[in-house]
């Protein structure tokens, strides 16, 4: 009993942060930082949980090791950092922001209960939850007209309806446990089977799905436009970091059967991905949007990594995520700061002459763009040259070519949010800079400056860490 | 006891840019305090700079004082920094001309503290560049010394000519790419970062060899104005009005000849070096024609860059002579030509705040009550296209001789385009000297302040000073 206990006390923390919460919201405590803070402390006892009991498992079901720990610790890092920025924007709009603050803790345990799965029940229960949290966040958070509203819910209810169909035929087929490795072997005996195949293909595309790889990218495009801040910012870095872990971890664990078909169909959706995301990105007048299509060219890249099919290569892509998400996660973090009378400031034209008024804003974007794009010192630097590395080692000479044509036509879109950033004249009264925010925004460019210099030796503990998944 | 004294050379002016950001704004003093805590900072350099040349040994060839330091294990990359005389002279020069900067500012500026934060961080992303020893440290100076520059050029300029800093960025930036992809090249070909100077040693062959070779070359080109590539950096120097950023602006042509330095001499295997005249007939297209449109022009920042350009790419053909033994004489004459440059564009920048201040509307006849810029421009004008008093004239003499001694048709065609650059700043001195168009108003010109007089005066005696030097030594 008391192993049992002990095998869920970080998610048992989170249940008690839930609880936490709506005792708060009984008592009818209005102030959007009180359910912040309560849900910010017991974030940090479940992350302190997780590093203690890090190697807990449940034989058939949940297996946590260093691999889980790693995500875990990065995702809960940014969730912490994304408590911290959102109460501001639910103070600055006058809104609790108890719902927000519940489902995340709702999705943080799905995360963790998923990347510790070693059964596609598990899987299948815990992302069905998070796809439905994510429906629940732009139900009740969205900010515009809701013309295209049901159009984005019936495309969720296909993309769900076939994960559940997979989902539901393997289990038909599969005698027995569902459990990865029992799984793996059904898969090496039907390799040749169309019906058993799609089932597998069916399982991934819900998860590029809600990464917005392209073409599945219309509704979250759609939707992260039409978002407030706090959504868009969980869907566009929180997210992408659990759903990527699971990606990596499926692919070792159940479909290294079907690793060379696959490789033809993830290289050819990185690449339309890249492509169709560097292409939007020069369109958008939103700022999120703008971000949104920047993740669909990295995420590409990500992709066609993960093709790849080798160890080396997932790392690489993990690393190339891994500083690309610190680079926008900074982006984002600079929004909380961009008011006007009031109103958060949503398209790239309402930021014209910030760098006039707020340097200090104008400048941490600065840096967290040339971040993304690669440039060395910053954090991306060690992404690109991991990129790069690995497809040399490899001789993928066209990707290479594929991937910095492309990266060109990106930032240029990058540079025109520059240029109106520092060349436009001004033509709104940006409010003052909250100093929390602020604090965030230091903090995320000292990370940006910081993590190029492998402080700590932190890539090579990383690499100990994710190699797991390989044992 | 490890020395560290080059790493220094980076993180002094690094520190130095975090004081100044962090440093308190808002007061009368806050801007003159920005350039005072910045020109503190170059004189530490400098004090580092002649510290080193106490430790170098003036005969010995290569790069010497290697420092090493580790940086990543995946993939293994360790960072080392070096010196020898050519690169010596050239932290020297930027160093003083960068002080000279910073000292002449003199009027309250509100961007002062955003400014001086830039330069520092330049100096010490070039100083990086300078040092580097390996070809990866070489990559990362190569493509950070961009930030600064993009941050510098949006703090200080306005809105004129927008869309040139998006084109001159990416173009910059494909520059970049390209040499990472030919740096990582020969990273996975040798398993490891490697010196710079056995670059030349790599064996590459077949398409491998071209890639490398053919994206080095782009991606030095990227940053000197050579045709195709000339016109978004013409661009953007002539529309920068600042004189401190159209200095720096200037030197990124700088990055890119100190990359066909390190790389080209004794370094490029014979199958590629083939292709070097026809890059030659390149440089003299780029060079002539700038030369002549320059002598059209009526715009100052236009003849002074059409003069940079022309000299950079007269070095850049010198790199390229079959010839090892020009390198010396190039650096030399960089030290001055630097120097030289930047105290015309910073007396050339009070000139146009003096016409811009008293809304004149022409530069005619502004130095004639302007007593101190008209001594200091004369002089450092009259260095600047040969006059005999710096080592710009005794070594570009050399250079010159090289090249007809090489090509006479290419020696005819380089002196042409330096003889027409040089007419064009003496048509340029003649014009604002000329009294045509005087008038009671320019009586209101403020001239340079003493201070800066001495400063520049000072200049040009210490680029005597080392004429005579090497002079003696090559006796």
């Amino acid at each position: 009993m008391l192993q049992s206990i002990i095998n869920f006390l970080p998610e048992l923390a989170l249940c008690a942060g839930i609880c936490h919460l709506l005792i708060l919201a009984a008592f009818s405590f209005d102030a959007p930082r009180v359910y912040a803070s309560g849900a910010r402390f017991w974030l940090i006892i479940s992350l302190l949980l997780s590093i203690l009991f890090y190697d807990r498992q449940i034989v058939g079901y949940l297996q946590y090791n260093a691999y889980t720990l790693l995500f875990t610790i990065i995702g809960d890092i940014g969730i912490y950092a994304l408590f911290f920025l959102t109460s501001t924007w639910f103070t600055a709009k006058n809104i609790t922001g108890c719902a927000y603050n519940i489902l995340l803790l709702i999705s943080i345990i799905c995360f963790n209960v998923m990347l510790a799965s070693v059964n596609l029940m598990i899987v299948f229960g815990a992302f069905s939850t998070l796809f439905i949290i994510n429906e629940g966040f732009y139900y009740i958070y969205h900010s515009e007209d809701e013309t295209d509203a049901t159009n984005n819910y019936s495309t969720s209810l296909i993309i769900l309806a076939i994960f559940i169909i997979s989902f539901a035929y393997l289990w038909y087929r599969v005698e027995g446990t569902l459990e990865f490795a029992p799984l793996q072997e059904f898969f090496i005996e039907n390799k040749t089977s169309l019906a058993v195949y799609s089932a597998m293909i069916g399982l991934i595309i819900p998860f590029l799905y809600l990464l917005g790889i392209a073409p599945f990218h219309n509704v979250l495009e759609t939707r992260i436009g039409k978002s407030i801040l706090p959504v868009a910012h969980y869907e566009a870095v929180i997210l992408p970091i659990f759903l990527w872990g699971e990606i990596i971890k499926m692919a070792h664990l159940m479909f290294l059967p079907y690793a060379a078909s696959l490789t033809l169909a993830l290289s050819t959706l990185g690449i339309f991905s890249m492509i169709v995301g560097a292409i939007a990105a020069n369109t958008d007048n939103k700022i999120q949007q703008l971000y949104m299509h920047s993740s669909m060219y990295h995420f590409g890249i990500v992709l066609i990594l993960l093709s790849l099919a080798d160890i080396s290569a997932e790392f690489a892509g993990f690393i190339y995520l891994f500083m690309y998400m610190t680079g926008l996660a900074a982006a984002y973090s600079v929004g909380y700061n961009l008011k006007s009378h009031g109103e958060y400031l949503l398209k790239v034209s309402s930021l014209s002459g910030l760098a006039q008024t707020r340097p200090c804003s104008a400048n941490i974007l600065l840096l967290s763009l040339f971040s993304i794009i690669g440039l060395p010192p910053l954090a991306g630097f060690i992404g690109q040259i991991s990129l790069v590395n690995q497809l040399i080692n490899q001789g993928k000479y066209i990707y290479l070519i594929v991937i910095y044509t492309f990266l060109v036509w990106l930032t240029k879109a990058y540079l025109q949010m520059i240029r109106t950033i520092y060349f436009q004249q001004k033509i709104k009264i940006f409010d003052t800079e909250n100093k929390k925010v602020l604090m965030i925004m230091f903090l995320m460019t000292i990370i940006i400056l910081s993590q190029a210099f492998n402080p700590l030796e932190m890539v090579e503990k990383i690499k100990d860490m994710f190699y797991v998944i390989a044992l | 006891m490890i020395s560290t004294n080059l790493l220094l050379l980076i993180i002094i002016p690094l520190l130095g840019s975090i004081f100044t950001i962090t440093a308190k704004s808002g007061y009368i003093d806050a801007s003159k305090n920005a350039y005072n805590v910045a020109a503190w900072t170059l004189m530490a350099n400098i004090g580092v700079i002649f510290s080193l040349y106490l430790q170098l040994d003036p005969d010995k060839n290569g790069i010497q004082l290697v420092e090493k330091y580790q940086w990543l294990h995946l993939p293994q990359i360790d960072i080392f920094l070096g010196v020898d005389m050519f690169s010596m002279l050239l932290l020297t020069t930027l160093g003083l001309s960068f002080l000279m900067i910073c000292l002449s500012q003199e009027e309250k500026d509100q961007k002062a503290k955003a400014i001086a934060t830039s330069i520092l961080l330049f100096v010490s992303m070039l100083n990086g560049y300078i040092l580097a020893a390996d070809i990866m440290s070489f990559y990362i100076f190569f493509a950070a010394i961009n930030i600064p520059l993009i941050m510098l050029i949006s703090f200080s300029e306005k809105t004129h000519k927008k869309n040139i800093l998006i084109r001159f960025s990416l173009y910059n930036l494909i520059g970049i790419m390209l040499l990472f992809l030919a740096v990582m090249t020969i990273y996975d070909y040798k398993g490891g970062n490697i010196p710079l100077n056995t670059a030349g040693n790599l064996n590459l062959s077949g398409k491998k060899e071209y890639f490398v070779w053919i994206s080095l070359c782009l991606a030095f080109m990227s940053r000197l104005p050579i045709w195709p590539f000339h016109y978004w950096i013409a661009s953007m120097n002539a529309s920068l009005h600042n004189a401190m950023v159209f200095v720096i602006s200037n030197l990124m042509p700088l990055v890119g000849l100190y990359g066909f330095m390190r790389f080209w001499p004794n370094s490029v295997p014979k199958t590629i070096a083939v292709y070097a005249p026809y890059f030659e007939i390149i440089c003299l297209i780029t060079m002539l024609l700038i030369a002549v449109i320059s002598l059209s022009s009526k715009e100052s920042r236009y003849k002074l860059f059409a003069y940079t350009t022309v000299y950079y790419i007269l070095y850049l053909i010198g790199v390229f002579l079959p010839t090892g033994s020009l390198k010396m004489n190039i650096g030399v004459s960089l030290f001055s030509y630097i120097m030289i440059f930047t105290v015309i564009s910073i007396i050339l920048g009070h000139i146009e705040q003096e016409k811009k201040r008293l809304n004149l509307h022409t530069l005619t006849s502004m130095l004639c009550y302007m007593p101190r810029a008209t001594i200091c421009l004369s002089l450092y004008i009259l260095a600047g296209i040969g006059l005999p008093i710096t080592p710009l004239f005794w070594n570009n003499f050399i250079i010159i001789s090289e090249i007809f001694n090489n090509n006479l048709l290419l020696g005819i065609l380089v002196v042409m385009s330096v003889f027409l650059v040089g007419l064009s700043l003496l048509e340029e001195l003649y014009r604002l000297k000329d009294r045509a168009q005087i008038s009671s108003e320019l009586k209101l010109l403020q001239d340079l302040s003493r201070k800066n007089f001495i400063i520049y005066i000072a200049g040009i005696v210490c680029l005597l000073i080392i004429l005579l030097k090497s002079l003696w030594m090559e006796v």
